[in-house]
């Protein structure tokens, strides 16, 4: 296992190579250069060159991409174009925020998803099962930009339950950059900045939630009825166990892994800033400063974000394979 | 916070600095403290510092908090830089946390004396004498004269100066024509003039000539921009980059503290979002609504609806150098296609001027006649063309894919395809929009200008002598150069107004932009809030306003 952990691990090194090259070149050719958009219409082409200059723009792009991935190998990711701030601590600012929305998201979405496509396929071909097939149908094909702005205008504006936008009320004077906001405050036993927070949290989440909750049901559901047409299922209901025990002892712990694997795909995705979710609700995370970092041709941290997201990745699917063999004792890695 | 609190707050954050206290340790001793509102926002600041959790904190006095909602994310907030990112850093600096030596009249476009208390020009034009206003200090304590103007100054307009940055990008907008720059007394900046100007007391008003602490730009560096120090009415207190900013009021403004203790920023890019926010109250105040949003907030008694001259020209520009717009004629038949009625309708709702000449209303120079020039006339447009010797015109329009921008150019292609013009629309993110522009190689464009002081010469250099002119629209006429530079020259209002009545004539009928119009703009605020304008030049200056009740 250890060994197989190390090999794991030192194939990200090529993984993350070639993806910081993709995304190099990539950004390079999109069009459109940070100068000019520093300078703006007010740009004259003299001023344009020196600043060019001065950001090294003006370099061949392979001095370019060496200079940066030699930084990146270092832990250095350069200073954003647009505030001079480090990158690392841009991108520190807002991976809590994200990783909060992420998490909150992806528990809505397991929860949901999970009972939805349990008893889907335990009511297999009910009202229960097609009402829940609608769902995820739904869930699958709302466009989030769209849901996003419903649930503000029905929960926010009409129904006034909940705050529209951001992490907390400025009012109450808690900042939004804070790591972990909701639990920082939890601990602290701030319940008016906690209860703020969470408040804030739901219209988010659960616009977020309603793609990865339809995957997992779907999923769920399709593998707890494979399960339950196994052997072990009918041996089971041959020894007269309720049907209730043959799901929840035998065929759910079997059932997950698949679940698990999608579930681990879906949350890495989360992770990478939900740019749309977090564009409407004005939630500080990291999908927000992609969107703009991107528009205003920030090289440095879209370079960033995308070798963070990858790591992210690489590693979650890691988890996931040791958790296989955690929750299957069948499959060893050697 | 007082004397013993602010000695032990010291000693917390040397020792947090220090890392001889671990988080649990500083979170539970920032509790002995009381954590106050000041108390709070050091602490804040220096666990950010530190790499720790900052504490989540709920203030016990948040006095007169304003929150005010901008669509523009705040980046950095050194005010020389500040035009390189735009409006997000520039809103909340502007008159708030920075000023410069003048600024202008809430909502006109008057100038008034600020960091100077008064100045005198020579008779020969060529020679300013700033004299700055005595017992005026910095945020952190720094008294302002002539040596900190002087520094702020020479670090935009000197390149070999330590402090210079490349991205000062209006340095040459404010300092053009200027020779040198030089504190000749305690309290005393002479600014001497290549030419003799009589703009530079209007230029000096614009954001970027912002005066701020040189004991913090010497400290800081290139850090300074992430926690500005400034003069204004509010100080800097703490920020989440692109999210949200909160200022303080500043006891000791010269000018008399502001009514308001606190001001937050948000961000809020989606414009349904920030009204909802505004109608829910969870802001006080909602910069740049959409004029079709406006009638909801006119009903509602608990918002209004603030409204107000704003300096901005939106025009479809041609290239002269490359076909088809090298062909006069045809430049001039697209001025009689374009129906800016409908322009207004899109873009404003009907709050709009219609287009005359490149100068907007209230200005100097600004004359509605020239809206006869090309009065809206397809059938003419089609004898144009017809004259013009081309037949089966197209051309390729670039816009903008933000706002209204693409509606824009929908409109003028629809309007050309009736008088028999094919239009390839390109409707294009910001990045690749300039990009194309400055290529050269653009045949048209949709675009606008918004002014950064209360001068005509601001879009009559910018836009038609400046070589962007030549660079954009192949546009080069000695003519209107000797005017617009003239003009730059003449004190005189009335001489004045003759020089621009000219040059717009001039730049009509060479016909190298259709003018469409100046839209205004509007912003919606709760009910309570007092004294509240639109600014002409874009900002949003609260050092008068007040939340009542």
């Amino acid at each position: 296992m250890a060994s197989y952990l190390l090999r794991r691990l030192l194939l990200t090194i090529p993984i993350l190579l070639g993806v910081s090259l993709l995304v190099f070149f990539m950004l390079h050719s999109a069009g459109g250069d940070p100068a000019q958009i520093m300078l703006g219409s007010r740009a004259d082409p003299a001023s344009l060159a020196e600043l060019r200059r001065e950001l090294g723009l003006d370099r061949p792009l392979w001095v370019q991409y060496l200079d940066f991935a030699s930084g990146a190998a270092r832990g250095d990711f350069g200073r954003s174009y647009r505030s001079n701030t480090p990158v690392a601590a841009e991108i520190a600012a807002r991976f809590p925020a994200t990783i909060e929305l992420a998490v909150a998201a992806m528990g809505i979405a397991i929860v949901a998803g999970g009972i939805v496509g349990a008893v889907a396929a335990v009511r297999r071909h009910t009202v229960l099962d097609y009402l829940g097939s609608a769902g995820v149908l739904l869930g699958i094909s709302i466009p989030t930009f769209w849901l996003g702005i419903i649930v503000i205008i029905v929960f926010g504006l009409w129904l006034r339950w909940l705050p529209i936008s951001g992490r907390v009320d400025p009012r109450l004077g808690a900042a939004p950059s804070v790591p972990f906001l909701t639990v920082t405050s939890l601990l602290q036993g701030n319940w008016a900045v906690a209860g703020d927070a969470l408040r804030h949290l739901i219209m988010p989440a659960l616009t977020l939630a309603a793609w990865p909750a339809a995957i997992v049901a779907r999923m769920t559901r399709a593998s707890l009825l494979e399960s339950l047409g196994q052997d072990y299922a009918r041996t089971a209901r041959g020894k007269g166990l309720p049907e209730r025990l043959i799901v929840v002892r035998h065929a759910a712990r079997n059932a997950l892994l698949p679940v698990l694997t999608v579930v681990g795909l879906e949350f890495g995705t989360l992770l990478g800033g939900a740019v749309v979710t977090e564009t409407i609700f004005a939630w500080p995370g990291l999908g927000q400063l992609t969107v703009t970092a991107i528009s205003a041709r920030d090289y440095q941290v879209v370079q960033g974000v995308v070798l963070l997201l990858a790591a992210v990745f690489v590693l979650l699917n890691l988890l996931v394979d040791v958790l296989y063999a955690v929750l299957d004792p069948r499959i060893r890695y050697g | 916070m007082d004397d013993r609190q602010a000695t032990a707050l010291s000693m917390l954050v040397d020792d947090l600095h220090a890392r001889r206290v671990g988080r649990r340790a500083f979170v539970s001793r920032a509790a002995q403290l009381g954590l106050t509102v000041p108390i709070a926002s050091a602490l804040a600041t220096a666990a950010a510092r530190a790499g720790l959790a900052a504490p989540a904190v709920a203030l016990q006095d948040a006095g007169k908090t304003l929150v005010v909602a901008i669509p523009q994310a705040t980046v950095q907030l050194d005010p020389a830089i500040a035009g390189s990112n735009g409006y997000g850093d520039i809103i909340p600096l502007a008159d708030n946390i920075t000023e410069g030596l003048t600024r202008l009249i809430p909502g006109t476009v008057e100038l008034e004396p600020a960091l100077a208390e008064s100045w005198e020009v020579s008779e020969d034009g060529l020679q300013y004498v700033f004299q700055i206003r005595p017992d005026v200090t910095f945020h952190d304590g720094t008294p302002v004269d002539a040596a900190a103007v002087e520094t702020n100054f020479l670090r935009q307009f000197d390149p070999e100066h330590p402090l210079h940055q490349e991205t000062m990008v209006y340095a040459g907008i404010v300092f053009a024509d200027v020779e040198a720059i030089e504190a000749t007394g305690d309290m005393e900046l002479t600014v001497t003039m290549t030419r003799p100007t009589i703009l530079l007391p209007g230029k000096l008003a614009t954001f970027a000539a912002g005066i701020v602490s040189p004991t913090a730009l010497e400290e800081l560096g290139a850090e300074f921009g992430q926690s500005p120090v400034g003069t204004g009415p509010f100080r800097f207190e703490s920020w989440t980059q692109d999210v949200e900013l909160v200022l303080t009021a500043n006891d000791d403004y010269w000018g008399g503290r502001p009514a308001l203790d606190r001001v937050v920023w948000r961000t809020i890019g989606e414009d349904t979002v920030r009204l909802s926010e505004l109608q829910t109250g969870s802001i006080d105040v909602a910069n740049q609504i959409d004029f079709m949003n406006a009638p909801d907030i006119e009903a509602d008694p608990n918002l209004q609806l603030i409204t107000g001259q704003f300096l901005n020209v939106q025009f479809l520009a041609f290239n002269e150098a490359i076909p088809p717009f090298d062909n006069p004629t045809l430049r001039q038949a697209v001025q009689h296609a374009i129906n800016k009625e409908a322009v207004a309708e899109v873009v404003a709702a009907g709050n709009y001027t219609l287009g005359a000449g490149p100068i907007a209303p209230g200005l100097i120079g600004y004359d509605p006649a020239l809206a006869g020039r090309y009065p809206y006339d397809p059938a003419q447009a089609q004898v144009l063309i017809a004259e013009s010797g081309l037949t089966d015109v197209s051309f390729d329009l670039l816009n903008r894919s933000t706002t209204f921008w693409p509606l824009l150019g929908q409109l003028i292609q629809a309007d050309l395809s009736s008088v028999g013009i094919t239009v390839n629309l390109q409707s294009l993110e910001d990045a690749e929009f300039f990009n194309r522009l400055n290529s050269g190689e653009v045949q048209a464009f949709v675009n606008d200008w918004t002014w950064d002081n209360g001068d005509p010469d601001n879009v009559m250099f910018s836009l038609f002598v400046h070589e962007r002119a030549m660079n954009r629209m192949g546009y080069n006429n000695e003519q209107v150069d000797e005017l617009v530079l003239e003009a730059q020259v003449t004190p005189d209002a009335e001489a004045r107004e003759a020089l621009y009545a000219e040059a717009q004539g001039l730049i009509l009928d060479d016909a190298i932009m259709v003018i469409l119009g100046y839209p205004e703009r509007a912003m919606g605020a709760r009910a309570p809030v007092q004294n509240l304008v639109v600014s002409p030049v874009g900002s949003v200056v609260l050092r008068e306003v007040d939340i009542e009740g």
